[in-house]
């Protein structure tokens, strides 16, 4: 008997990969915004302190006066002293000083000063009272330029600040001062709270992981003694249900036999011979009702390969045919394609159509016309239907048709269509039954293609 | 004597039980399903009824209860392949006078 091998799924196994995936990228993504907000927000004050620095060194020494006066050469000198002061600051690797018509009025690159910087979008935000900066890392392939020269290795940002002078009272802008800093401190700041953030992530993500992890286990383990326990209550229903049902198509034969014996020893010259007869077809019931059961259990090897249904259908129906013709009944076959290979047991398919067409039979008074179609249901999927004209199937009894052991005929064992259903479910199939009470019951058989 | 109606899909078991309860001048009647033998009680009126427990077309219990809507005199025995406790109580509380097993 084919059956599907349908993989168990292993939720403990896989939520365990996918939440640690989930976790990581979430912790690892949580951890990039927090820290490039702190880097970003600790970059924003180091040019706020600059500007003002810088702006109050030009206020107080009045220096500032340069820009809206070049050429006074008191106020040049001044200012020279005041801006050589600021480059020489901790920290600063160049300064350069614009006018305010983006001329270069100084620089610690004097090779610049008197160049005017018109396509400086930089300059031109800060040139509207925009402080402009930008910030970066101090990578390996540009640590080697000059500018870094003697720097400290730990010095691992760098930032480039364009800061707007503003005359004080109109605040109007006179100048803008570009600092290009490395700051030592700002590196470990930024590095330490780099840390500290990666460690609340990693912390954050492992307890995270942890709790559910063993809410996880704690629920799988759940389930599996839920399954197990499902397992066992059904085992049980079925033993009783088998037990019910032997007792029944056996005890009631036995009965029968016994009765018939009864008589027959009381009365051999009236009864004898009617009831040895009696005896005998009982015996029979009770070997034939043993041999199904047996057939329910049977294990033995199938010979699964690719049959073509047509074909296939073409013999159930010439072998079948007969019996249909004995009680005036007709049996035709609807085949909607010239072939179409599924991968069954043939033997094991027959009697699964044996069983199908059995019922038809019985169900249909003389004279009535069940027929089978053949078809493709879709791309992938054969249908075999099989539908008779009979008395049809209530409701009631429609929901129990796939229960083992179930049936409504008096000498039935009702293992005929769960066993059919077993059969065409382990090729990959389906099976249903519809019916109209008074119309009659079509049974399909869905199988996948070859 | 009283009259007898056995209801019973076992053909052979319902013959041989009829023709043994007719030899002590019963007047027996079987059927084999539960619209034959409602069919046989309503014209029969039996004094005592035989029942099947699992009949080709309902239970015992289902011939039990239309019987006891409108009869009840009529001695109902209930018998069965597999007798049960549970099978045993829910007779009883049909309205069946006994249960036997066969």
């Amino acid at each position: 008997m084919p059956t599907s091998q349908i993989a168990p799924f292993r939720l403990l196994r896989w939520f365990a990969g996918l939440s640690a995936i989930v976790i990581v990228l979430i912790a690892w993504a949580n951890a990039w915004v927090v820290s490039s907000f702190l880097a970003d927000h600790l970059f924003q004050r180091e040019a706020a302190v600059s500007r003002d620095f810088v702006q109050n060194v030009l206020v107080s020494d009045g220096s500032i006066n340069y820009l809206t006066h070049p050429d006074d050469p008191e106020l040049q000198r001044s200012f020279y002293k005041s801006i050589e002061h600021l480059s020489k600051m901790h920290d600063v690797l160049r300064t350069n000083v614009y006018g305010r018509d983006k001329l270069m009025l100084w620089s610690t690159t004097q090779s610049l000063v008197g160049q005017r910087f018109d396509d400086n979008d930089e300059l031109v935000d800060a040139l509207q009272n925009e402080l402009v900066v930008h910030a970066g890392r101090i990578t390996p392939e540009i640590r080697p330029k000059d500018e870094y020269a003697g720097l400290s290795p730990r010095a691992n940002y760098f930032m480039e600040i364009y800061i707007p002078v503003t005359l004080p009272g109109t605040g109007e802008v006179v100048g803008v001062v570009e600092l290009y800093k490395a700051p030592l401190a700002l590196t470990q700041a930024v590095q330490e709270g780099d840390r500290e953030v990666a460690v609340a992530a990693v912390v954050g993500a492992l307890a995270l992981f942890l709790s559910l992890f063993w809410l996880v286990r704690r629920a799988d383990r759940t389930m599996r003694e839920q399954h197990t326990q499902l397992l066992e209550a059904e085992t049980m229903a079925a033993i009783g249900e088998l037990a019910s049902s032997v007792a029944h198509n056996i005890r009631n034969p036995l009965a029968s036999i016994r009765s018939a014996a009864e008589l027959s020893l009381e009365s051999p010259e009236d009864h004898g011979a009617e009831s040895a007869r009696d005896i005998i077809g009982d015996v029979d019931r009770i070997s034939a009702r043993i041999t199904e059961l047996l057939r329910l259990s049977r294990t033995g090897a199938s010979a699964i390969q690719p049959t073509d249904m047509v074909a296939l259908l073409q013999d159930c129906v010439a072998d079948h045919q007969n019996t249909f013709r004995r009680r005036q009944q007709e049996l035709v076959l609807d085949s909607q394609v010239t072939q179409a290979v599924c991968t069954v047991d043939a033997h094991l398919l027959q009697q699964v159509l044996h069983s199908v067409l059995a019922n038809a039979s019985e169900a249909m008074p003389d004279g009535k016309r069940c027929q089978i179609r053949v078809s493709e249901a879709s791309r992938k999927t054969v249908r075999i239907e099989v539908s008779d004209s009979g008395a049809g199937i209530t409701p009631e009894v429609l929901k129990d048709v796939f229960r083992p052991f179930f049936t409504t005929k008096p000498q039935g064992l009702g293992l005929g269509l769960p066993l059919a259903k077993r059969i065409v479910e382990g090729f990959g199939g389906q099976m249903t039954i519809d019916s109209q009470p008074g119309v009659g019951t079509t049974v399909r058989i869905d199988l996948p293609k070859a | 004597m009283p009259s007898i109606l056995i209801v019973d899909d076992e053909v052979t078991f319902a013959k041989n039980l009829a023709k043994y309860l007719t030899r002590f001048g019963h007047d027996v009647a079987t059927a084999a399903t539960v619209a034959d033998g409602l069919q046989l009680f309503r014209s029969r009126s039996p004094d005592v009824l035989v029942l099947d427990y699992r009949l080709p077309d309902g239970t015992g219990m289902d011939f039990i209860e239309q019987v006891r809507a409108t009869d009840e005199s009529v001695h109902i025995i209930l018998i069965t392949g597999y007798g049960t406790v549970e099978l045993a109580v829910d007779a009883m509380k049909a309205g069946a006078n006994d249960l036997l097993t066969k």
